[in-house]
């Protein structure tokens, strides 16, 4: 992992992007992982904040700060 | 000799298919330009879950029957919506029909996530039929994908479309009358071997159970290892017998104890693993396109500040027109039903028939149609937010606000409509997947000051505090802030105490924007119309009727009425009903004739103020602008002298109306969407209480402490 680093979704600013790395939540990780936001996911943080808004692939998602709280992303560049 | 063909009837065979798809995907709209205007509304059986189908061909031989189930994101599901596709795909529906075929709507621009629920749904082995649908999006996005090969690697007809510009239908519908049984093709898992193990032995145990092909018995295996984690008070209703659900425990134990925790995600990485093989080679992507419009659009209309001016300036709109250009709409459906009051008038004779007629009757029809203009209002506004893709944001916008009493940001325009009227606002609910949710907004959506409150409001502030425009203004502005803080206080209450869920976190998609469809809307409005006028008008009509026989019968004496107009309703049994609770009603500070306009305004608390002009003597054509009532009123006085509206009584009068639900339709309307009587009467008895009760302490505290008497 050199050059890289792993935060958590909620603490990122927007413009940041990166590859999802792990998909935490409870009960709620199975359905962020169907809707595509699953491991090895390029994402794109658009609004910062509570909710969040990010882009996943070719979705857009509005993502809450319990849930943002449960991924971690592996920024890029 | 042979018979001739023509003298029989050739045996018409009926196929039904099902379309699906993820939300968002253009479904409605698909569907909607194949069945054309040959569609049924209904509800599944038990459930509130639209149920819509269409003829989508007919010829001598066959016709096929086309069933739009509700949008999901996967087959294990999550809300009440998925339930209902889970349960028809897999043919658990009870009372339902088989189907016999599938058409999958994709979302062609965001090909690799939508074919998630798709290859789902191919598994299980029906002919399937996919439809790339948004071409044209995928287009813009420099996206071109190769559907001989997707066609030839997923082992279904691929069909594209752009929906709303009608294309590629025609080819779409020639598909599904070919579509035939294919050798089943199921999408190949790369699985740890422990995991095709358990897997195989629960198909083993769904094929003893249901009896289905093997290759469907192992999708239904994967379902259920991929549902384990599913809370199923959400989804109420079980997949699997018990029986088999022990079976899944066993594996999933025997799965945990090889290392493996979490088989549901296991699952679902596989498939996009296979969907990703899938993928390469089949969609290009232009890199010169990359940004989308709505991309730059998001960043201005989720923004907390920029977005939240838009969004209020909406509503503001919204909520105006709701006010302000139903009411031209209402007065002329009053108009109509007058005059047909006046030609009953002219044509029977006066008695009880011409009576029955016009204030029973057409009295009672009115009281239903009145409310289609709100109803036409409000969804032609939430069809263009839901239509145009701006109603994700606006639920996004609004979640934090709505989070502090633990109600979804859906929950928002339900609410706000509930001021204009809860009829259509307790309907709106509909978009609120989570069930506890959605019900917790009905319920409070009737504390909402609706419009026929104000009639009320403006005859009792004016009789009290004559003259003094400011604390008039004043005393509106706070009974409106009253509902406001009843309604988000009994929902706060309610998430805490009957109907908690637990907080899953917040997760909307955002669909990209596009134009609105008008055909859509409009025909949005009008399912919405009939819905009511089937679903409550026969209730709201029939209690009209009754309300009617009660002010009516029995008929005193004509000569004495001809001198006292008050004298018919003072006797009938409506009047007697009125004094007989007058005693209940003393601690609230009200004599009997408050007491007859409460009876009379049992059904429609509009009616208060006419019924109190017939109680006053003014005559019933009286309204809140009438001077008249509002003077008879301010100088009517008890027995022993004393004022009966001094400000004090007049106030828990106004608390009384603010909360109490008197509103046959919105009780009627929460049958229906609720699907029981049992929502509509707890309405009924916890607003009644709590109005009874927030009026009898404003009384006593205020007489106690000696303001306003």
């Amino acid at each position: 992992m050199v050059g890289h680093q792993v935060h958590v979704l909620s603490g990122l600013s927007a413009g940041e992007r990166g590859l999802v790395v792990q998909v935490q939540a409870n009960g709620m990780a199975v359905r962020l992982r169907e809707v595509g936001l699953c491991e090895g996911q390029e994402l794109e943080v658009m609004i910062a904040g509570d909710p969040m808004v990010c882009r996943v692939g070719r979705s857009r998602f509005g993502i809450g700060r319990i849930l943002a709280e449960a991924i971690a992303i592996n920024l890029q560049g | 000799m042979f018979i001739s063909e023509s003298t029989i009837e050739p045996a018409v065979k009926i196929r039904r298919l099902a379309i699906a798809g993820n939300p968002n995907s253009g479904k409605t709209t698909i569907f909607n330009a194949l069945t054309g205007l040959h569609q049924k509304v209904g509800n599944y059986p038990g459930v509130t879950v639209e149920h819509r189908e269409g003829l989508l061909s007919s010829s001598a031989e066959e016709r096929i029957r086309l069933v739009d189930l509700p949008g999901a994101y996967s087959m294990v599901s999550r809300s009440l919506d998925e339930r209902v596709m889970r349960d028809v795909l897999l043919g658990l529906m009870t009372g339902g029909e088989p189907i016999d075929g599938v058409i999958v709507v994709v979302d062609g621009s965001n090909l690799e996530r939508h074919l998630y629920l798709a290859t789902q749904i191919i598994d299980l082995g029906y002919p399937t039929i996919l439809c790339l649908n948004m071409m044209d999006l995928a287009q813009r996005h420099g996206l071109t994908i190769d559907t001989g090969c997707l066609q030839q690697r997923l082992g279904v007809p691929v069909v594209e479309t752009v929906g709303f510009r009608q294309e590629g239908i025609a080819e779409l519908r020639s598909a599904a009358e070919q579509l035939k049984y294919s050798p089943a093709s199921m999408l190949k898992l790369t699985l740890p071997a422990e995991v095709e193990q358990q897997v195989n032995e629960l198909a083993e145990q769904v094929q003893n159970w249901r009896g289905d092909s093997s290759l469907r018995a192992v999708a239904i295996a994967r379902l259920l290892l991929a549902s384990v984690a599913v809370d199923s008070r959400e989804v109420e209703g079980h997949l699997i017998p018990l029986e088999l659900a022990g079976a899944v425990d066993q594996a999933v134990a025997h799965l945990t104890s090889a290392g493996i925790v979490a088989v549901d995600s296991v699952l679902v990485q596989a498939r996009y693993g296979a969907i990703r093989d899938l993928y390469t080679g089949v969609v290009q992507q232009d890199q010169s396109v990359r940004k989308s419009r709505s991309d730059r659009v998001d960043r201005v209309l989720t923004h907390p500040l920029w977005g939240g001016t838009v969004f209020v300036s909406l509503m503001f709109v919204m909520f105006m027109a709701i006010f302000s250009w139903a009411t031209p709409l209402m007065d002329g459906i009053e108009a109509v039903l007058g005059y047909a009051g006046e030609v009953v008038t002219r044509l029977i004779p006066e008695g009880t028939l011409q009576s029955l007629l016009v204030d029973g009757v057409i009295g009672g029809v009115g009281s239903v149609v009145v409310f289609l203009p709100q109803i036409w209002i409000l969804f032609f506004f939430v069809g263009l937010l839901e239509d145009t893709g701006y109603m994700a944001r606006a639920a996004l916008l609004m979640n934090r606000l709505m989070n502090l009493v633990g109600l979804p940001g859906k929950s928002f325009i339900p609410l706000l409509s509930g001021y204009a009227c809860a009829i259509p606002g307790i309907m709106a609910a509909r978009t609120i997947e989570n069930r506890r949710d959605r019900l917790v907004t009905i319920l409070v959506v009737p504390l909402m000051s609706c419009s026929a409150r104000l009639p009320v409001y403006l005859t009792v502030i004016g009789a009290i505090f004559a003259g003094q425009v400011w604390v008039q203004s004043g005393a509106l502005l706070g009974l409106y802030v009253l509902g406001t803080v009843m309604a988000l206080g009994v929902a706060w209450l309610l998430k805490r105490t009957m109907l908690q869920s637990p907080p899953t976190g917040l997760l909307i998609e955002l669909p990209p924007y596009h134009r609105p469809n008008w055909g859509t809307i409009i025909r949005s409005m009008w399912e919405r119309s009939v819905l009511f006028l089937k679903g409550a008008g026969s209730i709201i009509f029939a209690v009209s009727v009754v309300l009617w026989a009660l002010a009516y019968f029995p008929q005193a004496d004509p000569v004495a009425a001809e001198a006292d107009p008050g004298l018919q309703l003072r006797q009938s049994y409506m009047g007697r009903m009125g004094q007989a609770i007058a005693p209940v009603i003393e601690p609230l500070g009200y004599d009997w004739k408050i007491g007859v306009g409460l009876v009379a305004s049992f059904a429609a608390r509009e009616v208060f103020v006419s019924t109190m002009g017939i109680v006053y003597g003014v005559g019933d054509e009286v309204t809140e602008e009438d001077a008249t009532l509002r003077e008879k009123i301010a100088a009517d006085t008890w027995p022993d002298g004393r004022k009966v509206y001094t400000p004090l009584a007049g106030l828990s009068l106004l608390v009384f109306y603010v909360i109490a639900c008197q509103c046959v339709s919105t009780l009627a309307i929460i049958k229906r969407e609720t699907n029981s009587w049992r929502w509509p009467v707890f309405t009924f008895v916890y607003m009644t209480v709590l109005a009874y009760g927030a009026a009898l302490i404003t009384y006593q505290v205020g007489s106690s402490m000696g303001w306003g008497v």
